[in-house]
C-alpha cells in the first residue's frame, strides 16, 4: 500500500497538451493538502517532439520527483519506449491509442488502452481536450475527490471563456465515465489533508520574482532566454502597475546595462538570464563591481558550454558566477535549493547588493527555476528594506559629494542624480573620492583596498550552510539537489551529515567548520569537472572528496545518490 | 539663462586643438541658454577621449563601459524622467562597438539627446581606423588603406527612428550649441552628429577639411523625412538640423500610470498578496 505519495508522468507530442495537464494535477495536489515536485523535460521546439511533466504530491515535504513514477500518462508512443521502465511495479500506464496501437511489454503494472483522442473529438469536438479527459481517468483510478478536482480545473481556466470551463468539466466527467469497470488502483492512498489555505503553488522563476517586487525592485531589463524569461514576463505583468519598468533589451549586453543604469540612478535593479547570456553581462556585472552600484543578477543555469542544451538543467556556471569578468572584483553569489527560498534570496539580493554597494547573483538552475513547489505563503512580516548608506538628503559636502569616500568598513556614502547636493561622478575607470578619474598609484592600492575590504565584511551577513544530520560521511551540494539527497539519505543504512552551501561567494568558514569530524565527503552536482568539490577543496582545504556528477541535462533521482554512496562505502 | 562657469570641472587633457574642445564649449553655452540643472543633468558617456567629456562638465556623470553609454543611459532616463539625459561620445562609441544601441534607442524614441564626436579615427587607443573612417584611408591597422565604407550615423540613426537628426561641426561652436541646445529641448530621441578633429592622429579629416566638405543646411524643411534622408546620403556633409519632428516619447508610453520614484523611500511591497491568487 503505497500512502500519500504519488508520482505521475505525462508524455505526449509537444503540442499535446501534457504541461497544462501536469498544471492541474499539481494544483489538485496543493488543494488536497499535499506538497508537490515537479520536473518537466521538453525539446527546444515550439511543436512536436517528445515533451513529457512528471509532477509528484506527496504529504510529506518533497524537493524530487523521486526515483520512479506511479503512473504514466502517454499520449505518444515516444513516453512508452523512454518511460516505461521508470513505472513502479503495481503502477499504470494509461495509453490513447486514438493514433496507433502499441504492444507494452510489463506484466507487473497495469495497462489501461483508451482512444482518448477520439472520444474527445466524438463527443465534443475538440481533440486537445483529451487532456482534461485523461484527469477524468486518473481521478477515477485512484480515488481522487472529484469536487476537488472540479474547483481545480474551473479555478486554473477562470480567466477563459464560460464555455471553455463547461468543456473541460465535461471532458473531465466523460473520463470518469470512461473509467467506469476498469481496475482501480487499490494499492494506492491518497487522503485529503487539506486545513487552512495558506499556500501557494510556483516555481523557481515566480518565486524569485515575487521576492524582487516585494522588495521594491521597481526595474528589469532583460533579453529572452530560456530557462530566465519566466522572469521577466512575471515583471512585465506586474511592474508597471507599481509605476516600475520591465524591458525587453535589444541583447543581453544591453540589459544589463540598463539595470546598471536604473541602479546608478536609485532604483532597485535586476537583469535575468542564463549562461549564455551571463557570458555577455560580464562586462557590465565588472562595471557594476567598479562604480559600486547594487545591482542583482539571475543566472539560471542551463546546459552548456554555448548554447549546449537550451530546455536542460546544469550547474556549470559556478566558476563563472564567481569568476567571470577580467579583475579583482567583490561581488556576491548565492544559490537558492528551492522555491521557498528563491522568494527570500530574491528579496534579501536587493537588500545585500544595497548594503554592500555590490552586483549579486543569484544562481539558480533550471530545476528550481521551473521545478512547481508548495510553499508557504510568504512571511511578509519578517522582512525588511535595508538600503545601506544610501543618503536621500545628504549634507552640503562642498561642490562635489564624495561618492567613493574612504570609510572603515569600505562602504561610501552613495547618492543618486536629482539629489541637491550630491553631484559627483562615476567611472568604470579606476577614481578618486569624487569619482574622477586617475592613475595615481596611491589612490589606486587605496581604492583597491576599499573594494576588497568589503568581501570580508559581507561574510558576516551571507547566508551559511544549511546542515542536515551527523556523522563522519557527509554529502556536499548546492542549488537544486537537495531534494534527491535528502531521499537518498533517508534509505541509506547509516548517519549522514549533509552540508547544503548557499553561498559561493565569498565563500563563508561554516564549511570548513562543519567538515572538521568529516572522514569522506560526497559532493553532488550537475557538471562533469566538478566546480563545486574544487570550490570547497579550494577553500576547506578538505582533501577526501568523491564527486558524484551529471551532466546529461536531466535532475538527479535519490538512486543515483544512494547507490553511489553505497558502491563507495561498501553499505 | 545661468552663468556659464556653473558647469566648469576639471581641466580637459584633451590634445591642444582636438574638436572636442569646440564641443565642450558648445554644450556648457547650450546647457546655459537652456538653464540647465546641473543636480538635475546626467551626463553618460561610453570609453574614449570625447567620452572623457563628463569629466570636464560640471552635474552627475557617469563614464560607462565602451559602447554601452546608450544603454546605461536608456536605465536612468526610465528609472526618473525628470532628469536631463545627455549622452556623449565618440564614433567608435557610437557607430561600431555600440552601433546596437543606437538602432534601439532611436526606435524607441526616449527623450534624450546623443552628441557623437565624429573624428573618423580611434583616437586614446592611437590611431587605429574607425568606423567613419573613409575606404581606403590609411591607419596603423589599415596600411593599405581601409577596405570598409563608413558607417553613416546620423542616417543610421533616422532610419531607425530618430525623431530628431543633425550635424555640428566643433569649428563652429556657435552652431553647434543652438543645435545641441535644440536636441536637449526636442521631446524625443535627439541625434547630434559632429565633425569633431582629432588633430593627432587624423591628418586628412581637418579642420580645413571639413570646412572644404561640408555646406550649410539653407531654405530647408526639417519635418520633411524623406528630404532628410537625401541630405544625408550627400557626398558632402550637410551642416544643421536635417530631422525634426514630435512623437510620442518612450517614456510617454511606458509610463501609463505613474512613475515610481527613486528618490522616495521604499518600503517591503506588501501588495504581492494580491498576486497570490495566480498560485493556487
Amino acid at each position: 500500500m503505497k500512502i500519500n505519495d504519488l508520482a505521475v508522468r505525462i508524455g505526449g507530442q509537444a503540442g499535446d497538451g501534457s504541461l497544462a495537464t501536469g498544471e492541474i494535477l499539481s494544483r489538485y495536489f496543493r488543494r488536497i493538502g499535499f506538497y508537490v515536485a515537479t520536473d518537466k523535460d521538453f525539446p527546444s521546439r515550439i511543436r512536436g517532439g517528445h515533451t513529457s511533466y512528471a509532477i509528484r504530491g506527496a504529504q510529506k515535504k518533497i524537493y524530487s520527483i523521486g526515483d520512479r513514477i506511479d503512473a504514466l500518462l502517454s499520449f505518444d508512443e515516444d513516453s512508452i519506449s523512454l518511460h516505461i521502465d521508470e513505472i513502479e511495479p503495481g503502477g499504470v500506464v494509461i495509453y490513447d491509442n486514438s493514433r496507433k496501437d502499441i504492444e507494452i511489454n510489463r506484466e507487473d503494472i497495469k495497462k489501461i488502452k483508451i482512444p482518448l483522442a477520439n472520444i474527445a473529438r466524438k463527443e465534443l469536438g475538440i481533440e486537445l481536450i483529451k487532456n482534461t479527459m485523461a484527469l477524468g481517468v486518473i481521478s477515477h483510478l485512484f480515488h481522487f475527490d472529484e469536487v476537488i478536482m472540479k474547483e481545480t480545473i474551473k479555478d486554473t481556466y477562470k480567466n477563459k471563456s464560460e464555455k471553455i470551463i463547461e468543456e473541460n468539466l465535461r471532458a473531465f466527467d466523460i473520463g470518469v465515465e470512461k473509467s467506469k469497470g476498469l481496475p482501480l488502483m487499490e494499492n494506492y492512498s491518497l487522503q485529503i489533508l487539506r486545513g487552512e489555505d495558506d499556500t501557494l503553488l510556483l516555481m523557481g522563476n515566480e518565486a524569485i520574482g515575487l521576492g524582487a517586487l516585494a522588495a521594491g525592485c521597481r526595474f528589469i531589463a532583460a533579453y529572452p532566454i530560456t530557462p530566465a524569461s519566466d522572469v521577466l514576463e512575471f515583471l512585465s505583468k506586474h511592474l508597471p502597475e507599481r509605476g516600475g519598468v520591465a524591458i525587453q533589451a535589444e541583447s543581453e549586453i544591453a540589459a544589463i546595462n540598463m539595470a546598471v543604469g536604473a541602479a546608478y540612478a536609485g532604483l532597485r535593479a535586476m537583469a535575468v538570464t542564463s549562461g549564455p547570456g551571463f557570458d555577455l553581462k560580464t562586462e557590465g556585472i565588472g562595471l557594476a563591481s567598479m562604480i559600486e552600484q547594487p545591482v542583482v543578477i539571475l543566472d539560471a543555469q542551463r546546459a552548456g558550454p554555448s548554447t549546449g542544451l537550451p530546455t536542460k538543467t546544469e550547474q556549470s556556471d559556478i566558476n563563472h558566477a564567481i569568476y567571470g569578468g577580467h579583475g579583482d572584483k567583490a561581488r556576491i553569489v548565492i544559490a537558492p535549493g528551492n522555491v521557498e527560498e528563491a522568494f527570500y534570496f530574491s528579496f534579501q539580493a536587493f537588500n545585500l547588493s544595497e548594503k554592500f554597494q555590490v552586483p549579486v547573483i543569484i544562481l539558480s538552475d533550471e530545476l528550481i527555476s521551473w521545478n512547481k513547489q508548495v510553499v508557504k505563503k510568504f512571511d511578509l512580516k519578517s522582512l525588511k528594506i535595508e538600503r545601506g548608506k544610501l543618503e536621500l538628503n545628504p549634507s552640503d559636502k562642498g561642490k562635489e559629494f564624495p561618492r567613493y569616500s574612504l570609510e572603515d568598513d569600505g562602504i561610501s556614502y552613495r547618492t543618486i542624480p536629482g539629489i541637491e547636493k550630491g553631484i559627483h561622478l562615476e567611472t568604470g575607470d579606476e577614481h578618486d573620492i569624487y569619482g574622477h578619474i586617475t592613475e595615481n598609484p596611491v589612490n589606486r592600492v587605496k581604492m583597491m583596498e576599499k573594494r576588497m575590504k568589503k568581501i570580508e565584511l559581507m561574510k558576516k551577513e551571507l547566508f551559511p550552510s544549511i546542515v542536515e544530520g551527523e556523522g563522519e560521511v557527509a554529502i556536499i551540494s548546492m542549488g537544486s539537489t537537495m531534494g534527491p539527497i535528502i531521499e537518498a539519505m533517508e534509505r541509506l543504512p547509516k548517519n549522514i551529515k549533509f552540508i547544503r552551501v548557499r553561498t559561493l561567494f565569498p565563500f563563508l568558514d561554516d564549511v570548513k567548520e562543519n567538515l572538521k569530524d568529516v572522514k569522506i565527503a560526497f559532493v553532488v552536482e550537475q557538471n562533469y569537472l566538478g566546480q563545486l568539490e574544487d570550490l570547497v577543496k579550494l577553500n576547506t582545504g578538505f582533501r577526501n572528496t568523491v564527486g558524484i556528477r551529471k551532466y546529461d541535462g536531466r535532475s538527479f533521482r535519490p538512486g543515483i545518490i544512494e547507490r553511489k554512496i553505497r558502491e563507495v562505502m561498501g553499505w | 539663462m545661468v552663468n556659464i562657469n556653473l558647469y566648469d570641472r576639471d581641466t580637459p587633457t584633451w590634445c591642444p586643438g582636438c574638436g572636442d574642445y569646440g564641443v565642450l564649449t558648445a554644450l556648457k553655452r547650450a546647457a546655459s541658454n537652456l538653464g540647465l540643472d546641473p543636480t538635475k543633468t546626467v551626463l553618460v558617456t561610453g570609453i574614449g577621449c570625447s567620452s572623457k567629456i563628463n569629466s570636464y562638465f560640471y552635474s552627475y556623470g557617469i563614464h560607462t563601459i565602451h559602447g554601452r553609454a546608450a544603454a546605461v543611459a536608456t536605465g536612468i532616463k526610465l528609472s526618473n524622467p525628470e532628469l536631463e539625459v545627455i549622452i556623449a561620445g565618440g564614433d567608435g562609441d557610437a557607430y561600431a562597438i555600440g552601433t546596437e544601441h543606437l538602432v534601439h534607442i532611436a526606435r524607441r524614441n526616449l527623450d534624450v539627446a546623443y552628441i557623437v564626436m565624429n573624428n573618423q579615427i580611434y583616437g586614446l587607443t592611437k590611431g587605429q581606423v574607425s568606423p567613419t573612417s573613409d575606404e581606403g584611408f590609411i591607419t596603423i591597422t589599415t596600411p593599405y588603406g581601409s577596405y570598409e565604407k563608413p558607417v553613416n550615423g546620423p542616417l543610421l540613426a533616422l532610419a531607425s527612428g530618430a525623431t530628431f537628426v543633425a550635424r555640428g561641426f566643433s569649428g563652429d561652436p556657435l552652431q553647434l550649441s543652438n543645435i545641441i541646445e535644440e536636441a536637449i529641448k526636442h521631446k524625443g530621441f535627439a541625434l547630434v552628429d559632429v565633425l569633431s578633429p582629432c588633430v593627432t592622429w587624423n591628418k586628412v579629416n581637418t579642420y580645413d577639411w571639413y570646412k572644404e566638405n561640408s555646406y550649410q543646411l539653407k531654405d530647408h524643411d526639417p519635418t520633411d523625412k524623406k528630404k532628410a534622408f537625401e541630405i544625408l546620403l550627400d557626398e558632402k556633409f550637410a551642416l544643421g538640423i536635417i530631422y525634426k519632428k514630435e512623437e510620442k516619447t518612450f517614456e510617454e508610453k511606458v509610463f501609463r500610470k505613474f512613475v515610481h520614484s527613486p528618490l522616495k523611500p521604499i518600503d517591503v511591497d506588501l501588495s504581492i498578496e494580491k498576486i497570490y491568487d495566480e498560485f493556487r
